[in-house]
C-alpha cells in the first residue's frame, strides 16, 4: 500500500472508531499513532509522540484561547451580560418578531465579548429562551434562534477558531479579527432578515410586542456599559497599540474581574465557577488539538497535502471552484465533528492549496470559520443545538431543535455566497485599516 | 537507493530551502549514481523548531534544519559561538568561521550534537541585522527609552546599555506591534521589510554591526540515519555541503540587497552605518565579550568558556582577514571545502 | 472500587485548583507585564517564556483527570444514540479502553521526554533564562490518572454489558 492509500485509510478508520463513540481526541491521535507506525516506524512514531504534546501544549500565541473563555465566563457570571437582552429589545421590540431579533442582536453583542459558540448559545439561551416562550412565540421559532445566533460567537471577534486558524496559517490574529467583523454582522442581519420574513408571513409565530419609548432605551443602555466598557477596553487597547490580541484576552478577563467586583456583581464563586468552566474547556479542547497535531504528522509524512494540492491543481476549478468544493466538504465534515476538530484536520492540507490558488489566507480563515459554524447547528452532531436542548430540557424534543433551525440554515447560505461572490466583505476592513505609511 | 526525509519549519521561499537544499540535493543524488535521494517535509509538518532536535535525534526525520539558540541546555557549548554573533556582520565570513569551528576546534560542541545522536555538517548565516523603526535612528541616544524586540538574548543587553528596553514578541506578532506601537524598533535583518511586509509601517531602517543569526546548522543528520549510508554517499555529501552553507547564506544576502533597494524606492529611508552607533558597538562588544565568558558558567554551564570564547575569535578573525583581503565567495567555498571538509573522514566522522 | 474513584475524584479537585490558580497567574502575569511595559517601560521578564511554558502546559494538562471524570472529552454520538443498550454498553468499553490506549503511548513518551528534561536540567532562553523541566512532568502524570479513570469506565461498561447479558 502505498503512502496515500495508508493516509486515506486512516481517515476510513478515524471514521468508525468516531462512530462507537471513541472520543475525538483518541480517535485522531490512534489513527496518528497507527499511522505514523506504519509509515515511519516504531522509532520516528516514539519521536512524534515524546514532544509534539507538549510542544503543541507549550504556546504563547495559544494562551489567548483559555484567556478569552475566562473573559466570556466570568461576565456571565458576574452578570455583565444580564442587560445584553433588555438592551436589544428595547430597541428592537418594535419589529414584528421583535424579541427574537432582539436575540439575534444580544447574542451578537455577546459575541464580542466571548470567544466560544458554544459558550453564546448557553449563556443567550438561558436568558432568551424562556422569554419568548413566556410570551407566546413559537417555540421551534425560539430555540432556532438561539442555536443559530450563538454562532456568531465564535465568528465575531474575539474568536477561538480564529486565533487557532492563525497560528497554523501564520497571519495576523488582528487582521482576521478585523476581517470576521462584517460577515459577523452580515450574519446577524441575515438571521434577523429571515425571522423579519417568516413573521411578517405568519405572524402566529411571534405576538407582536408593544415598542419602547426612549426613556426605557436609555435606562437599557445604563445597564449594560459595563459590557460595553470591557469591549471598548479590549478592541480599543488592541487598535491604540496598547497591547497584542493575544495579550488582550489576559486584560479582558482581568477587566471583566474588575468590573464585576466594582459593580458587586461577582462573587466568589461566581468568579471560582467562570476559572473553572475555563480551564474545563480548554483542556478537553487541546487534547483534540493535540490529537490533530499528531494527525498533521502523518500526513505530512504520508505526503497527504501534496496529494490534495495536486488533486486541486489538476481538478481544473478555478478560485471560486475551490471554494466552493472546500465549503462542501466543512459542510459535510462539519455535520459530524467540532469546528475547532475539523479545521486542525484539514489545515494541513487546505493551507498549501490556498497559497496555490492564491486565495488570500485571510479571507481564507473568515470563510472557513464561517462554514464550521454552520457545522454547529447541523444535525446529527450540533453541539449549538444540544446546548440548547439542555437548556430547554424536556420542552421539545432534539430532533424538533434541529427542525427549528434549518430555517436559519437558509440564511447562512445566503451569507457563505455573499462571502464567496464578494470577497471585499472580508477583506475591506482590514485593508482599510492597515496604516500604510 | 535510499530516500532521506528532511524536515524544516520553514517555508520553501526561505534561503535554506531554495538556495541550500534544492540545488544541493540534486548533485548528492548524482554523485551517488542516483543511489540517494532527499524528501523534503516543510513548514513544520514534522517537527517545529523547539521539537526538532528531540525530534532528529529520536529519528522522526532522517534530516533537518536547527536552530542552536532553541536548546540551550542541549548544545550548551555552542551556545557560546552564538552570543558572540556581534563580534561581525560579514555574513560570508561567519557561516565559514562557525562551520570550520564547530568541525575543527570544538570537541565539546561535536560531543554535545552526539549526545542527542545528530550529526552537524556546518553553519549558514543570515544578512545583518539592522534597526528597523518609524523614528530615524542615527546614534546610541536614539535608542533611549525605546522598545525594542531582539532576535534573542545576545542582544538584549545592546539593548539595556543603550538605555532601551527589551521586548519580546511573537515573530508573527511582530508587524502588528510595531505598526501599534508596542514596539518603537524591531532588529530584523533588511530582508524582513518584505518577509514580514514591515516596510508598509517603518519608515527607517539603520544599517550596522549588529551581527548576524550565527546559530543556524543548514543540514544536520540524524545520527543512525548518517550510520546506515555507506561512505560514500556521506562523502558526496561532505563534498557538496560547502557550496550549499554559502549559497544559503549568499541567498540571505540576496534578499536583503533586494529588500533595501525596493525600501528605498518605497520611501523608507536607509541609514548606512553611522559612526556614532558603530562607536557605540565597537565599545560595547569590548566589554560584553567578558561577560558573555562569565554567563557562558553561570547560564550554561560550560567550563573554559574563555578558551573557547578566544579559538572562536581567532577563527572568526582568519576569515574575516579573508573577506578584507579580497577572498571572493568561491575561494570561500574552496578554501572551507579543502581546510575542513576533505579532512573530515567519511568512515569515521559522526560515527 | 468506590475507594479509588473517591481516591481519583480527590486527586482531580486538587489539580483542578492547581490548574486554576496557574490560570489567574497568567492572567495576572500577562496584564503585569502590559501594565510594565506601558507606564514604565519595563516588561516583566521572560512572561513570552514563562506563560508558554509553565502556565499553558500546567493549565491544559492538570484538568484531564476531572475533564475525564465529568465525561467532557467530546465525542460523536450519532449512531451511539441509535444503538440498543447492549451494544451501547460495548461501544463504552472499546471507547475506554481506546482512550487509555491513547493516553498511555501519549503518556510513555511524555514520560521518557520529562526524564531527559530532568537529566539535563532543560531551560529555555528568554530575558532570563527559564527553567522548565518540572513541567515536563505534568502531562504523564495527569495523563496517567486519566487512563486509569477511563480504565475504570471500561471496566464499568464491561460489567454492564454482561450484566443486560444476564437481566
Ligand atoms: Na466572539
Ligand atoms: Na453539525
Amino acid at each position: 500500500m502505498d503512502s496515500v492509500s495508508i493516509a486515506l485509510s486512516g481517515l476510513a478508520v478515524l471514521t468508525v472508531l468516531l462512530a462507537v463513540r471513541v472520543p475525538v481526541a483518541a480517535a485522531l491521535g490512534l489513527v496518528a499513532i497507527g499511522g505514523s507506525y506504519l509509515l515511519m516506524g516504531e522509532r520516528a512514531m516514539w519521536g512524534v509522540l515524546r514532544t509534539t504534546p507538549h510542544a503543541f501544549a507549550a504556546s504563547w500565541s495559544l494562551s489567548a484561547i483559555p484567556m478569552f473563555l475566562l473573559m466570556g465566563y466570568v461576565a456571565f457570571n458576574a452578570r455583565l451580560t444580564d442587560g445584553l437582552f433588555r438592551f436589544a429589545r428595547a430597541w428592537l421590540s418594535f419589529l414584528p418578531g421583535g424579541l427574537a431579533i432582539s436575540s439575534v442582536g444580544g447574542a451578537a453583542l455577546f459575541s464580542s465579548v466571548t470567544g466560544s459558540s458554544v459558550a453564546c448559545a448557553a449563556a443567550m439561551g438561558k436568558i432568551a429562551v424562556p422569554a419568548m416562550i413566556e410570551r407566546n412565540y413559537d417555540k421551534s421559532l425560539a430555540v432556532g434562534t438561539i442555536a443559530a445566533a450563538g454562532t456568531m460567537g465564535s465568528l465575531i471577534p474575539p474568536s477561538t477558531v480564529l486565533l487557532l486558524y492563525a497560528i497554523f496559517a501564520e497571519v495576523p490574529v488582528s487582521a482576521l479579527f478585523i476581517g470576521a467583523i462584517i460577515p459577523g454582522l452580515l450574519t446577524a442581519l441575515a438571521y434577523a432578515t429571515m425571522i423579519l420574513i417568516r413573521v411578517t408571513r405568519n405572524p402566529a409565530l411571534a405576538p407582536r410586542e408593544p415598542g419602547m419609548g426612549w426613556g426605557e432605551r436609555l435606562a437599557s443602555l445604563a445597564e449594560t456599559w459595563p459590557l460595553f466598557l470591557m469591549v471598548i477596553v479590549v478592541f480599543g487597547g488592541i487598535f491604540a497599540g496598547f497591547f497584542s490580541a493575544t495579550e488582550a484576552g489576559g486584560i479582558g478577563a482581568l477587566a471583566a474581574i474588575l468590573i464585576g467586583v466594582a459593580k458587586r456583581t461577582l462573587t466568589l464563586k461566581g468568579l471560582g465557577e467562570a476559572i473553572l468552566d475555563t480551564i474545563l474547556s480548554t483542556s478537553s479542547i487541546f487534547l483534540i488539538a493535540i490529537g490533530a497535531a499528531l494527525m498533521t504528522r502523518f500526513f505530512a509524512f504520508a505526503g497527504l497535502p501534496d496529494y490534495v494540492q495536486t488533486l486541486f491543481a489538476t481538478s481544473g476549478l478555478g478560485q471560486v471552484g475551490v471554494l466552493v468544493a472546500i465549503a462542501l466538504l466543512y459542510v459535510i465534515l462539519g455535520m459530524f465533528l467540532d469546528p475547532i476538530g475539523v479545521m486542525l484536520l484539514t489545515l494541513p492540507v487546505l493551507l498549501p492549496v490556498f497559497e496555490a490558488q492564491e486565495i488570500s489566507l485571510i479571507y481564507a480563515g473568515v470563510v472557513l470559520t464561517k462554514l464550521l459554524e454552520i457545522g454547529l447547528i447541523t444535525p446529527p452532531v450540533g453541539l449549538n443545538v444540544f446546548v440548547i436542548k439542555n437548556v430547554i430540557g424536556n420542552l421539545m424534543t432534539t430532533d424538533q431543535v434541529f427542525r427549528g433551525v434549518l430555517w436559519f440554515l437558509l440564511a447562512d447560505l445566503f451569507v457563505v455566497i455573499a462571502l464567496i461572490v464578494w470577497p471585499e466583505t472580508v477583506l475591506w476592513l482590514p485593508d482599510l485599516l492597515t496604516e500604510r505609511r | 537507493a535510499r530516500e532521506l526525509v528532511v524536515s524544516t519549519w520553514n517555508a520553501p521561499t526561505h534561503p535554506t530551502q531554495w538556495a541550500g537544499w534544492e540545488p544541493m540535493f540534486p548533485k548528492v543524488t548524482e554523485a551517488t549514481g542516483g543511489e540517494l535521494t532527499f524528501k523534503i517535509v516543510g513548514g513544520g509538518a514534522l517537527m517545529g523548531a523547539k521539537e526538532t532536535l528531540q525530534g532528529l535525534g529520536d529519528g522522526v526525520a532522517d534530516a533537518s534544519i536547527l536552530a542552536l539558540s532553541y536548546h540551550p541546555s542541549d548544545l550548551p557549548t555552542a551556545q557560546i559561538v552564538a552570543e558572540l554573533t556581534m563580534q561581525s556582520g560579514d555574513a560570508l565570513a561567519v557561516s565559514a568561521a562557525v562551520t570550520e569551528f564547530i568541525l575543527t576546534a570544538c570537541e565539546p560542541c561535536l560531543a554535545e550534537f552526539a549526545a542527542n545522536n545528530v550529526v552537524y555538517t556546518g553553519n549558514y548565516a543570515t544578512a545583518p541585522y539592522a534597526l528597523i523603526s518609524k523614528e530615524p535612528i542615527t546614534t546610541p541616544e536614539g535608542l533611549k527609552g525605546k522598545r525594542v524586540r531582539t532576535p534573542g538574548a545576545a542582544w538584549d543587553r545592546f539593548v539595556t546599555e543603550s538605555g532601551g528596553s527589551v521586548v519580546h514578541t511573537a515573530s508573527a506578532e511582530m508587524y502588528e506591534a510595531l505598526n501599534k506601537g508596542i514596539i518603537d524598533v524591531a532588529m530584523q535583518p533588511a530582508a524582513s521589510l518584505k518577509t514580514y511586509s514591515l516596510w508598509d509601517i517603518a519608515s527607517s531602517i539603520t544599517l550596522g554591526g549588529y551581527g548576524v543569526y550565527n546559530a543556524g546548522p543548514l543540514l544536520s543528520f540524524n545520527k543512525d540515519a548518517w550510520a546506515d549510508l555507506t561512505p560514500e554517499e556521506r562523502r558526496a555529501i561532505l563534498d557538496a555541503i560547502p557550496e550549499a552553507l554559502i549559497a544559503t547564506t549568499e541567498g540571505y544576502l540576496a534578499q536583503d540587497d533586494e529588500a533595501r533597494v525596493t525600501a528605498a524606492e518605497k520611501g523608507m529611508q536607509v541609514i548606512e552605518a553611522p559612526d556614532a552607533l558603530e562607536d557605540w558597538l565597537t565599545a560595547f562588544n569590548d566589554k560584553d565579550v567578558g561577560t558573555i565568558i562569565d554567563s557562558a558558567g553561570a547560564t550554561y554551564g560550560v567550563e573554559g568558556a574563555d578558551e573557547i570564547a578566544a579559538a572562536y575569535r581567532e577563527v572568526l578573525k582568519k576569515w574575516t582577514d579573508r573577506r578584507a583581503d579580497g577572498m571572493g565567495r568561491d575561494d570561500i567555498v574552496a578554501t572551507l571545502k579543502a581546510e575542513v571538509f576533505d579532512k573530515l573522514d567519511e568512515n569515521a566522522y559522526g560515527l | 472500587m468506590p475507594l479509588i474513584d473517591l481516591l481519583l475524584a480527590r486527586l482531580g479537585r486538587l489539580l483542578i485548583w492547581i490548574a486554576g490558580l496557574c490560570l489567574v497567574l497568567m492572567m495576572v502575569q500577562v496584564a503585569a507585564d502590559v501594565a510594565g511595559r506601558l507606564f514604565f517601560a519595563r516588561p516583566l521578564p521572560s512572561t513570552i517564556e514563562i506563560v508558554a511554558e509553565w502556565w499553558m502546559p500546567a493549565l491544559i494538562f492538570l484538568p484531564m483527570v476531572a475533564v475525564a471524570l465529568r465525561g467532557e472529552n467530546i465525542a460523536v454520538d450519532i449512531a451511539y444514540d441509535r444503538m440498543p443498550p447492549r451494544m451501547q454498553a460495548a461501544c463504552d468499553v472499546f471507547a475506554g479502553l481506546a482512550f487509555a490506549v491513547f493516553l498511555g503511548f501519549v503518556c510513555w513518551g511524555a514520560w521518557e521526554q520529562a526524564l531527559r528534561a530532568y537529566a539535563k536540567g532543560e531551560f529555555v532562553l528568554g530575558m532570563i533564562p527559564v527553567v522548565t523541566w518540572p513541567i515536563r512532568f505534568f502531562l504523564p502524570l495527569a495523563g496517567g490518572l486519566t487512563m486509569v479513570v477511563y480504565l475504570l469506565q471500561a471496566l464499568r461498561a464491561g460489567a454492564r454489558l454482561v450484566g443486560v447479558r444476564h437481566g
